[in-house]
Order: structure tokens, then C-alpha cells, then sequence
């Protein structure tokens, strides 16, 4: 028996959206037939036909339950779905796919150690509303952050009412630049910098490799006493040391010490200074002088008994012996190296040594100055630098007049012979280790040279008290009663 | 970029043709130098001879005889850190000294009993003391 009747299916297309379809309809008598579909969300449909026009689907029904009712002229039929015949029906449809998507992670910086960054979190999909978090278990509904340190960190977004559909997207917070020189070990290092610009400077940098050595040098060394089994006491037992030059098969001199006690102690501080002097005058204008400094081993030979045991040599010596290694006369150790400690804020000039503060330079005579040189003024590691040895000779009037440079390739205990020739004009001249070459080719001005420095007619010679004990003419000689004589004069 | 100290040396043009340059290895590994302008006093000292007398004869011949030459060298004017400087000269192993007109280095010996007056209270101070040339030539016959 026919009866007024919708047959409803409903459900998720493939594109994820949901439908319904009235499949059929049967009617008692010929008329229009009104489906009622009333979702609880305000969402409703009433499409209207003649059953010959079904199936007919109503597609993209947003999420809700719907009732549906089938009506034809004022009379309600029924509705038929999931094979039960209803006069009211009830469906519920919820089509939802995950398609949220975090997009981006827009941040500010942050003012390291202060927590000032921000982030704000952009994301996209078809539902709402949406939360946020950046730990994954504490959520929000602002997608803005504030308050955030320095660091790395997860942004995450979910849908309120599906919380298992979860985007994330890693971000992170920097510190607000500081620019400047981030490496350590440049020269213009800036701890607080966070961002290099570029602009680190490096500077050679000199380490001390050795120096003067001390006064006296002694060599200690321990031997047995006796020998064989059972021990029978060494007699006759005595060490010859040979000091070698490094490498060198002729000692350059020879000492013998008596072991007593069983060890000997000897001072080779007078072979090491009188080892090689030569002087060696050179026509160049710098030379250096070639045996100013050399590294020693001492070869060792025991013996006793009336046999000597095979020479044994010590281990190369760390330290540069120098050949003459007196105190200073104020028994002091200038520091005479050329060096640079890392990011040490000032250079430690090296010190040029001379007996006078202020040494005297004739001409046609050379005037010598020494300096420790360290390898590393040459080399730093990755650049090889040229190093001069310059000398700028000024006038009276305190004005450059003449500037020499020479290229200095030596390291260690380098002792330099100045030997320029002299502008008539020249009062003083001021010696450097420059790593710029620096030259100027000068004249004197017409008629300008120095005048000779007149001796004094009358000297007075005083007492320890500061009394003026005699007034002595240039050219006689005055005895004073301790014994010695002062003299003067321009020549004999 | 200066690495060392500016060393200031004074330049005088007035004293080389005359005195006594004297060149001396320092403690700091340096040949010092220091012109001797003052008055010079040279003296010759005769060592022991080598006697000969034969048996049957009365006269005594020299065989060999020996001296050496002392010079004493004097100097003045200059300032208490110039003595400090100046008293490394006795204690350096290596002296040479350089006479006008000549290009040689000799090298000489300090005399054991010179020394150096260094006065802190007088401003400029003097000094005299004898060096000792190469031994002359021995003459035999």
C-alpha cells in the first residue's frame, strides 16, 4: 500500500562534505511533496518536487543535527532512513577533515637576558575557533605571544572543538643585534656584540720565546757512585762536559767537573759568553751580526775508573742562550721581548737594549742596539708580515730630515750595526721595528749643519759635597789627592 | 705599526778625528762605544829581558825583550746614567779601541786598577783609566 514517504540517505562526500540526499519518494496521490530538513544550527532546506525528479542531494551541509520531515498538502508523511521508517527523523552530520594549517611565525627580538620577544602565530583552516600554545599543553585563543626570551621554541594550533588536529612549525626568538666583532680572538673583540659586522681586526700577535738568560748557568746533574755487582765505589770519577753548538760535532768549549756526592754542579756561564765574540763591522748600513746568539746542548762523558762512558747528550735547551748574559748593571732584567699578549688592550713594545739611555752615534762609526725578536712578528699563523728596522734622523729643529728603512728577516737575540751615513744636519736619530716600509730621501737646508760642541775653557772639579774643589784650565791636568787625575782637553 | 720602542740616539758630528773610540761587548749583548776626547797619556813599559852572558866573556847581551803600551784615557761631562753605561766597560770580556785615522779595531785590555768615579751628588761626572795595547812586537837578536 502506498504511503507518503521520503527515502533519505546522508553522509560525506569524497571532497569531505557533507549531504544529504532525499533517494526517493512515494506518494498516496499526485502532488507537490515538501522535504523538511531543520539542522540545530539554524541551518534548513525544503526542497519541493514531484517524485519523479528524485534523487535529489543538497551538498556542503555544515556539521549539525538535522531533523527531516516529509509533507505533501498539509499531511505529514514519513521519512525513511537507515532502513527505519520515522515520522520525524533525526541525522547528525559532521564532515571533518584536519586542514589546519600553521602558515607562519611572525617574531620580534628580544633584549637578551630581558624576556621582551613576541611571536604571533598565523594559521589557516576551514574551522574555528582555533588555539594556540607554544608548549603543546597550555592553549589560548589569541594567536600573539608575549613576553618570550631568547630561544628556540615550537608554535602549535588546534582547532577548540577537534583538539587532536594539531599544526606546528618551529621559530625562533633572537636577541636584538649588537654589532660589532663576535670573534674572541680578534684584537677589537666586543663581548656584548651578538652580531659580526665584518669588522674584526687581527693583529700579529708576539708571544715571548725566550731571553736573556741568568747569571751564573749551572749545570746540575746527578751520577751513581758505584759500579757492578756487588757495587764497587767509582774512583778516579770526574764528568767532561762539551758545549756544542745545536747540532754541532766540534764543542766550542770543553769543562770538567769531580763528581761529588754523586752529582756535579758547574757554572758554564763564562763559556757561554765568551763562546764566539767576534766583532764583525759591516759596510752595510744594518747588518746583523750572525753569532750574536746561539742555541747550546752540552754533551756529557762520565769517567771513572780510567774509562769513559760514551757521550750522552742533554735534551735541546727551551731557552736561547744568549752569548753575553751579565745583569744589567742596575741587576736588572730589562723585559727585551717583543711581544703581545691575546686581547691584551695595549702592544708591550719590544725594548731595544743599550747599556746608555741615550747612545751616542758618530759618524763613520756604527752604534749598535739589540732586540729579542719573536718568529711570531713575522708569521701569526696565516700571514707572513715584513718587519723593518727604521731610522729617522732629525735636525736641530726637531724636523725630519732623512728616513732609512731595511727589511729585518731575523728572529731571536738580533743585535743591529747602524751605519747610515749622516746628513751634516742631523742632531738625533730615532730607531723602530716598524711593519710599514717608511723611507724619505732629505737634505739639509743651505747652510745648515750642526755646530761642534764647544769644550768648556775652565771645568770645575768638586768635591763629593758639591764644593768646587779648583777651577781647571782646558788643556793641563789637575791631581787630586786620592791618587787619580782628571784630564781633558781637545787632543794630546 | 711601530712593534718596538722609539730609541732616541744623539748624533755628534765634532769628535772623530780626535781621541779614543773604544767599542765594548755589554751585558745587554751590545757593542757600546764611547769616544775618549779627554787628554791621553801613553807609556811604554818594558818587561823583563832575556839575558845572555858567555862563559869566557864579560859583557851580558839581550836576547829578547819585551814591552807594552798603557794609554790612559780620560773623558768628563757626562751625565750619571752615561757613568752607569760607561761602568759596563770594566766588566765587558771584549774591548776594542779605534784610533784617529785608522780603520782598525784593536783590542785592549782595561787595567785592573783603573775605575770609574760615579758621584750622585755631582752632576756631571768624570773618568780616567788606562788600557792596555797588543803587546809590542818582541825584538830578539
Amino acid at each position: 500500500m502506498a504511503v507518503l514517504q521520503s527515502s533519505i540517505s546522508y553522509g560525506c562526500d569524497i571532497n569531505g562534505s557533507g549531504y544529504i540526499q532525499i533517494d526517493s519518494i512515494s506518494v498516496v496521490k499526485q502532488g507537490t511533496v515538501t522535504v523538511l530538513i531543520n539542522g540545530d544550527t539554524g541551518v534548513s532546506y525544503s526542497p519541493a518536487f514531484p517524485p519523479s525528479l528524485t534523487p535529489y542531494r543538497i551538498t556542503n551541509v555544515p556539521t549539525a543535527t538535522y531533523t527531516i520531515e516529509t509533507w505533501q498538502a498539509g499531511v505529514k508523511g514519513t521519512v525513511k532512513v537507515n532502513g527505519a521508517t520515522l515520522s520525524t527523523a533525526e541525522i547528525y552530520i559532521d564532515c571533518f577533515t584536519c586542514d589546519i594549517v600553521l602558515n607562519s611565525v611572525a617574531t620580534t627580538n628580544a633584549n637578551a637576558p630581558t624576556a621582551n620577544g613576541t611571536a604571533t602565530i598565523t594559521a589557516t583552516g576551514n574551522k574555528s575557533p582555533k588555539q594556540y600554545s607554544l608548549n603543546g599543553s597550555t592553549w589560548q585563543t589569541s594567536n600573539v605571544f608575549n613576553g618570550i626570551a631568547v630561544g628556540n621554541y615550537t608554535a602549535y594550533v588546534r582547532y577548540q572543538n577537534y583538539t587532536g588536529c594539531i599544526a606546528s612549525k618551529a621559530f625562533t626568538i633572537n636577541p636584538v643585534p649588537i654589532y660589532g666583532c663576535t670573534n674572541p680572538n680578534a684584537d677589537n673583540y666586543n663581548p656584548a656584540a651578538n652580531t659580526d659586522n665584518g669588522t674584526c681586526v687581527f693583529i700579529p700577535q708576539f708571544f715571548a720565546t725566550g731571553g736573556t738568560m741568568p747569571n751564573p748557568v749551572w749545570i746540575e746533574k746527578t751520577y751513581s757512585t758505584t759500579t757492578g755487582f756487588p757495587p764497587k765505589l767509582k774512583t778516579r770519577h770526574y764528568i767532561t762536559l762539551n758545549i756544542y753548538n745545536v747540532g754541532g760535532s766540534v764543542p766550542f768549549a770543553t769543562k770538567i767537573a769531580r763528581v761529588r756526592n754523586g752529582a756535579i754542579k758547574v757554572d758554564i756561564s763564562k763559556e757561554l759568553q765568551i763562546g764566539k765574540l767576534n766583532l764583525s763591522l759591516s759596510n752595510q748600513s744594518v747588518s746583523k751580526d750572525s753569532n750574536s746568539s746561539f742555541p747550546f746542548e752540552i754533551g756529557f762523558i762520565e769517567n771513572y775508573d780510567g774509562r769513559a762512558i760514551a757521550e750522552s747528550r742533554l735534551p735541546y735547551p727551551k731557552r736561547v742562550a744568549v752569548r753575553v748574559a751579565l745583569p744589567k748593571v742596575n741587576d736588572s732584567i730589562t723585559p727585551n721581548v717583543l711581544m703581545r699578549k691575546p686581547n691584551a688592550e695595549e702592544l708591550q713594545l719590544g725594548q731595544f737594549l743599550s747599556a746608555f739611555e741615550v747612545p751616542v752615534k758618530f759618524p763613520e762609526e756604527p752604534v749598535c742596539l739589540s732586540i729579542l725578536i719573536d718568529e711570531t712578528a713575522y708569521f701569526n699563523g696565516s700571514v707572513y708580515n715584513a718587519l723593518y728596522l727604521e731610522r729617522s734622523y732629525f735636525n736641530v729643529n726637531k724636523e725630519l730630515v732623512q728616513r732609512n728603512s731595511s727589511e729585518v728577516y731575523d728572529t731571536g737575540f738580533i743585535r743591529f750595526e747602524i751605519n747610515d751615513n749622516i746628513l751634516p744636519c742631523v742632531s738625533y736619530m730615532e730607531v723602530c721595528l716598524n711593519t710599514d716600509f717608511r723611507e724619505k730621501v732629505g737634505n739639509c737646508g743651505t747652510g745648515e749643519i750642526v755646530p761642534p760642541i764647544i769644550a768648556p775653557n775652565v771645568v770645575q772639579v768638586r768635591d763629593g759635597a758639591g764644593n768646587v774643589v779648583a777651577d781647571v784650565p782646558a788643556g793641563s791636568a789637575f791631581v787630586i789627592q786620592s791618587g787619580f787625575s782628571f784630564g781633558f782637553g781637545i787632543v794630546e | 705599526m711601530i712593534l718596538s720602542i722609539i730609541k732616541k740616539i744623539d748624533v755628534r758630528h765634532n769628535c772623530s778625528p780626535y781621541g779614543v773610540l773604544l767599542r765594548w761587548i755589554s751585558p745587554q749583548n751590545n757593542f757600546e762605544s764611547w769616544l775618549f776626547a779627554g787628554k791621553t797619556t801613553k807609556v811604554i813599559d818594558v818587561k823583563d829581558s832575556v839575558l845572555y852572558q858567555g862563559t869566557d866573556e864579560r859583557q851580558t847581551e839581550t836576547l829578547y825583550k819585551q814591552g807594552e803600551t798603557n794609554i790612559t784615557l780620560r773623558t768628563m761631562n757626562f751625565t750619571q746614567k752615561q757613568a752607569e753605561g760607561l761602568a759596563t766597560l770594566f766588566t765587558s770580556p771584549k774591548v776594542y779601541a779605534y784610533f784617529p785615522n785608522s780603520d782598525e779595531a784593536i783590542p785592549v785590555q782595561i787595567n785592573a786598577g783603573t775605575f770609574v768615579s760615579v758621584d750622585e751628588l755631582v752632576k756631571h761626572q768624570t773618568l780616567s783609566f788606562e788600557i792596555i795595547l797588543p803587546k809590542i812586537n818582541s825584538l830578539m837578536q
